[in-house]
Parts: C-alpha cells; sequence; structure tokens
C-alpha cells in the first residue's frame, strides 16, 4: 500500500452514507420482474446429439418421399390420362408437401431450415 | 440470502421453460450489489433506480449473448457500470445545454438529498470523488469501496490491469490532495 493511500485511509473510511426508501430491497426484485417482457423464443435445434441424429432422419425423409412419387409415378405412368396427370401431380405434391409439413412439424424446423440441411448448407 | 450454484444457473438461464424464474433468482441475489456500484456513480436514488432497471432490462434481452465466460456477476456489473456511465454522460449533455442558473455543487445537491446522511465533509468528498474523470472514478469506487480485484475491474472495464492501476494511483492522489486542502 502506498503512503498515499494509507493517509486515505485513515481519513476516509468505507462507511455508507447513501440511503434508500424503506423496503426498497425487499420491494426490488418483483419491481424489476414486473417490467421484464416476455423474451421471444426463437426456434432452436436441440442440443447437438439430436442435431446429429436429425440429418440421418431428414435424409431418411426425403429419400421416402423421392421413393413415394417414383412408385407414384410409375404405377400411374401407363394407364393415366390427361385427367389422371393432374391429379396425380397434385397427389404427389400433396404426399410431399404434408409429408414435408409433418417431418418439420416434429423437428420443428421450418422449409428453409430443412432445404438448407439436405443442400448442406446448414 | 440462498446463493445458487452458478452453473446450474447458467443452466436455467439458457432453458426458455425456467429462464424467467432463474432470472429472478439471478436479480434477487445481485441486485443490491449491482445497486451501489451504480448508485455511487449516479449518486441520487431515483436515478439509481432507474439507472439499475434499465440494466437489468438489457441483461435480461442480451441473455443468449452470455456464455458463461465471465461470471455472472462480473457480466452484470458491466451492463451496470456502462449504463451508469451512459446516464451520466447524458446528463453532462443536458447540463451543457440548460439554461437554468448555475447549478448547485454536488456537495450542495447531497447535503439537500433526503437519501444522504452523510456531513459537510462527507458531501465534499463525494464532489471531489465525482469530479474525477467518470471511468477514474469508477476504478476508484470499485477497488476502494468495493475492494475489487483488479483482474475482476479489468474483466468489467475491459481495460488492461496496468492501465487501472495507473487510473486508481491517480484518483488516489487527487482525493489526497482535497484532504491536505482542507487541513
Amino acid at each position: 500500500m502506498t503512503n498515499e493511500e494509507l493517509y486515505l485511509n485513515s481519513r476516509m473510511n468505507r462507511e455508507n452514507h447513501f440511503r434508500v426508501p424503506e423496503g426498497y430491497f425487499d420491494k426490488l426484485t418483483a419491481d424489476v420482474m414486473s417490467r421484464l417482457p416476455e423474451r421471444e423464443t426463437t426456434v432452436q435445434l436441440k442440443p447437438a446429439a439430436k442435431r446429429v441424429f436429425l440429418r440421418p432422419l431428414l435424409a431418411a425423409a426425403s429419400v421416402a418421399c423421392v421413393a413415394l412419387i417414383a412408385v407414384g409415378v410409375y404405377f400411374q405412368r401407363n394407364a393415366r390420362s390427361a385427367d389422371e396427370d393432374v391429379q396425380v401431380a397434385a397427389v404427389s405434391t400433396v404426399i410431399s408437401d404434408s409429408y414435408i409439413d409433418e417431418a418439420a412439424d416434429y423437428v420443428m424446423m421450418d422449409h428453409q431450415d430443412i432445404y438448407a440441411c439436405l443442400s448442406g448448407d446448414y | 440470502m440462498d446463493h445458487v450454484d452458478e452453473s446450474l444457473l447458467l443452466k436455467q438461464l439458457k432453458d426458455p421453460k425456467t429462464q424467467r424464474r432463474a432470472f429472478e433468482s439471478v436479480v434477487r441475489q445481485y441486485s443490491e450489489q449491482l445497486y451501489w456500484q451504480v448508485r455511487r456513480i449516479v449518486l441520487t436514488h431515483e436515478d439509481s433506480n432507474d439507472v439499475l432497471q434499465n440494466a437489468f432490462l438489457k441483461a435480461w434481452q442480451a441473455l443468449d449473448s452470455f456464455h458463461g465466460d465471465s461470471k455472472l456477476l462480473t457480466w452484470l456489473s458491466r451492463i451496470a457500470i456502462n449504463e451508469s456511465l451512459d446516464f451520466m454522460r447524458r446528463q453532462k449533455n443536458l447540463s451543457a445545454i440548460s439554461t437554468d442558473d448555475a447549478e448547485l455543487g454536488v456537495a450542495n445537491q447531497l447535503m439537500a438529498d433526503d437519501y444522504f446522511d452523510g456531513d459537510e465533509t462527507e458531501a465534499q468528498l463525494q464532489e471531489a470523488i465525482a469530479s474525477l474523470p467518470d471511468v477514474q472514478r469508477t476504478v476508484f469506487q470499485l477497488r476502494y469501496y468495493d475492494e475489487m480485484k483488479y483482474s475482476e475491474i479489468s474483466r468489467i472495464l475491459d481495460t488492461s490491469e496496468g492501465a487501472l492501476k495507473a487510473s486508481y494511483h491517480i484518483a488516489v492522489k487527487k482525493i489526497t490532495e482535497f484532504f491536505h486542502s482542507r487541513d
């Protein structure tokens, strides 16, 4: 300790001369909490262990979708008319979109995340 | 006051389901200590309360940016002190453009304050401390009143320990001169 610090200690004390209203600290926590807004919860991936698991799951889901579409198109190809073409396209679209939607809901990812994941950009 | 294990608290702060309750625990644990850090810079109770509330609001909004690299109190202190210093800068800017009569000195304001019970000497000491540059004053108060280690102050103010020691030494010198001038 320097001489000046020693001198300061002899002239000053650390006594606190500032005061607060009675009960201030008792009410402070409730007061602070009442002013905090709800936090926006962002959709986040589960921890790494589940994230690793998601990739194979999504890959499997996408392969299954493609397989379903391919099978559907194959069996429909020879027998379909112009009207059936439209129906198949609609069914295929419905299958792929609803399947993807269900998978998206399950893993709590939106379409952009899924597409990015599948394309390796995630 | 129960001191919750910090690592458990951090986990709870990251989980949206327990976040709010965990933050309440943080406020309960640290608010008084943070209040006094703010009060010694800002001086009046009303302003200190406002600054502290804003600091906790900012901490709440910035929770995702806290990764446990430092102690929770260090992170909170940093926010609270930055809020205090920002407040003081705004006050100075307002004073600069104020057309009111010459403002009362700090000592006179404190003597008129219901929430200050020191005598005139103590009030003038506070004026001497308040006359220090803001960061130097903060270093002095954290070191002298809170007896904080330089390493901790360094993390709060993001300044090297060498610079802090120099700053503290200058502050001590100035306050010593204040006492000498009264002798």
